[in-house]
């Protein structure tokens, strides 16, 4: 294999740097790596969720007599959590997605459990998933484990804001999200080279803020979910627009930087266009404008998953404002016709410049 | 057509070395920008697509939005001049020798959807009164023979979906006396048809099945057989009238057979994802077993609990092994 030799000479070269490299170790987690597919993912996940099931089904019936729930569910959640992390000790990788990841599922919803029956408030219930969530991050070596607990995190928050911040909540969260998306492919090579935390978790983290954020876009480009998207306070919701805007332009100058284009015209071209783009389509459809930028993103980080998630997520905001009775279908119709000609017309000159160079 | 990416290094492989060598950061860091990162030319192309696809995407469903607008206004003649003329468009592309081979693939795809639009305008305007099944029934057959000479997998799976659809509505529109197994016993037969006719055809036209393909009807088949063996196991037969339950050993006897096939091609082919799907149906039947031989009680929850933790280490560590194994005997 080419990749294969090619990763070898850059072994040799480092050697002969005076770097010392565990080769067993590199061989070791390649073959570890190459093994863990995303069926033993999913199964994991799967199995953990239908086992935490059952267990709280048997710690209820079982204990269906006492009245210290509470007591109890956290006992069994503490057992279950300290379980786990004695079993990610195991050097044995079937024990750890297997065993592992099904206690962990059943201890972090039995410390939850525990919390519902003593007291429940809402709000003490995100708090305390979020720090249950950051805690694991820190305290499991595993990438299933660090996925879940970011989620939980998001999930956490999500519920916060939604508790105590009405209507705004949707697009404040979704500026974080966009936020954080674009700081972590921005800074891949930054956190994974110079923090061995990050380096283990980065994939993880990315994954579980990327899907979230997709699918928080989808949500508030169906008509159903709009008004939450709108904020009534006029100069919360033009400033949240503004770092959209922001955001969105500043990316685009970012990758245009690291493809490599230096000719003024197409640069300012490609960011008057997205800017247009932007406020026919982008602005009251995320979903759009979210597509757009995570395909360009997930292609610089070479994030395969990544552009056909975005491609999906441009689809389906397709379908939804088809259907949104707000607008009427010519105004449809002609704002999506004017972004294709506009993009085709950029297309035709990049490709005219583009083969030009090469004939020169 | 160009590539997106050239073969280079994983970044994956480079980041290793930060936990198993004394590298310094900012040498990781140059070496990871220098071999991974996506080259001028690659982000060239990729511009070149990305644009021309958008582009075109938007201004196609902008024309799309536009006729909407103006659907109710225009007369019949007018309906079917759009949509046969987007029909001779795409035939025509999916024949011609100016296009590449994937833009021929596509536009038949395309033009196939657009036999389904044809059918379905049809309808509308001659107020055919039809069932939805004749209009599901009409497409399918019509696209049959594009189908068999496509050696396109996403032609295939379309026509997976279309007769799919057609049968379903069959069943709940026309033919309602059918029996459940009857019903499910035909599912997985059409299912494993369409599964193993591509290869077949695909033999005497020297082409072969995407992967996903596949993977995507090996996981249907599995799926309708374990639900067929889970149905099986919980029928109570003293309950039922005995031609409700005709069929029921044929739905029974087909899905345990596609499911020892499957573990079979798994094991001569060497093909993990089959043989993935065959531990997780074993690991499934065997769990309705559980469900059907004891009851739901507390002694029984327990024991749900540690068949389905042990159930699943165990078929993630028998799956590890098989895969290494066969990598082994590969190289």
């Amino acid at each position: 294999m080419k990749e294969n030799s090619q990763f070898n000479t850059i072994l040799s070269s480092l050697e002969a740097k005076g770097v010392e490299i565990d080769q067993t170790g590199i061989m070791q987690k390649r073959e570890d790596n190459a093994l863990k597919t995303v069926f033993i993912k999913i199964i994991s996940v799967v199995g953990g969720l239908i086992a935490m099931g059952t267990f709280l089904g048997f710690i209820s019936l079982a204990f269906a007599r006492d009245s210290n729930f509470d007591i109890l569910f956290l006992s069994f959640g503490l057992l279950s959590m300290i379980g786990c992390y004695f079993i990610h000790k195991s050097t044995d990788n079937a024990v750890r997605d297997g065993v592992g990841i099904a206690l962990y599922i059943s201890g972090f919803v039995l410390l939850l459990a525990a919390l519902i029956q003593h007291d429940f408030i809402p709000t003490n219930m995100y708090i305390a998933t979020i720090v249950i969530a950051s805690i694991s991050l820190f305290l499991y070596k595993n990438q299933i484990i660090t996925f879940i607990a970011a989620t939980a995190i998001i999930i956490g928050c999500h519920g916060l804001l939604f508790e105590n911040f009405s209507n705004d909540y949707l697009s404040l969260l979704l500026l974080v999200l966009l936020l954080s998306v674009v700081f972590l492919f921005y800074k891949e090579t930054f956190l994974r080279s110079t923090s061995l935390w990050w380096n283990n978790n980065y994939q993880a983290i990315l994954v579980a803020t990327f899907c979230y954020c997709l699918g928080l876009s989808i949500m508030t480009s169906v008509e159903m979910f709009l008004p939450y998207y709108g904020s009534e306070r006029m100069l919360f919701s033009y400033s949240t627009k503004v770092v959209f805007i922001l955001i969105t332009l500043g990316s685009l100058y970012i990758l245009l930087d690291r493809a490599l284009i230096q000719n003024t015209v197409i640069k300012g071209m490609s960011i008057v266009i997205t800017a247009v783009f932007l406020y026919l389509l982008g602005i009251d459809y995320p979903a759009f404008i979210v597509g757009f930028l995570f395909a360009l993103w997930s292609y610089n980080n070479q994030f395969k998953t990544g552009i056909v998630l975005s491609i999906c997520t441009f689809i389906w905001a397709m379908g939804m404002y088809y259907y949104d009775l707000s607008i009427s279908l010519l105004a449809k119709s002609i704002s999506l016709m004017l972004s294709g000609i506009i993009f085709l017309s950029v297309y035709w000159v990049i490709h005219k410049n583009w083969k030009q160079d090469e004939q020169e | 057509m160009k590539k997106l990416y050239e073969k280079r290094v994983s970044k994956e492989d480079l980041y290793l070395l930060k936990e198993h060598s004394s590298v310094e950061s900012e040498e990781l860091q140059h070496l990871v920008e220098q071999e991974c990162s996506v080259s001028s030319n690659e982000w060239r192309t990729f511009i070149e697509y990305f644009l021309l696809t958008l582009g075109s995407g938007l201004l196609v469903s902008g024309i799309v939005f536009f006729f909407a607008y103006n659907w109710n206004d225009m007369p019949a003649f007018g309906k079917f001049a759009v949509v046969l003329g987007l029909l001779v468009v795409a035939v025509y592309c999916s024949v011609t020798n100016r296009m590449t081979e994937s833009t021929r693939k596509v536009s038949l795809v395309i033009a196939s959807v657009l036999v389904g639009v044809l059918f379905a305008v049809f309808g509308q305007v001659y107020q055919t009164g039809a069932n939805a099944y004749d209009l599901f029934l009409v497409w399918t057959i019509t696209i049959i023979p594009w189908t068999v000479v496509s050696k396109f997998s996403v032609q295939w799976l379309g026509l997976v979906v279309l007769v799919n659809t057609t049968f379903s509505l069959f069943f709940s529109q026309v033919s309602t006396e059918l029996n459940f197994y009857m019903v499910l016993s035909l599912f997985l037969s059409f299912n494993i048809t369409l599964f193993v006719l591509p290869f077949l055809i695909g033999r005497m036209q020297g082409f072969v099945p995407s992967k996903y393909y596949t993977a995507i009807m090996a996981f249907v088949c599995t799926c309708i057989a374990v639900f067929s063996i889970s149905a099986w196991i919980f029928t109570i037969s003293s309950n039922y009238d005995i031609n409700d339950l005709m069929g029921e050993s044929i739905a029974v006897i087909l899905s345990c057979v596609w499911i020892g096939a499957s573990y079979y091609w798994s094991v001569k082919q060497r093909n993990i994802l089959f043989f993935s799907y065959f531990g997780l149906a074993v690991v499934s039947i065997l769990f309705m077993l559980l469900l059907k031989w004891f009851k739901l009680e507390i002694v029984s929850l327990l024991l749900y609990t540690i068949y389905i933790i042990g159930a699943t280490y165990g078929l993630i560590k028998v799956i590890m092994h098989m895969k290494k194994t066969w990598k082994d005997e590969r190289e």
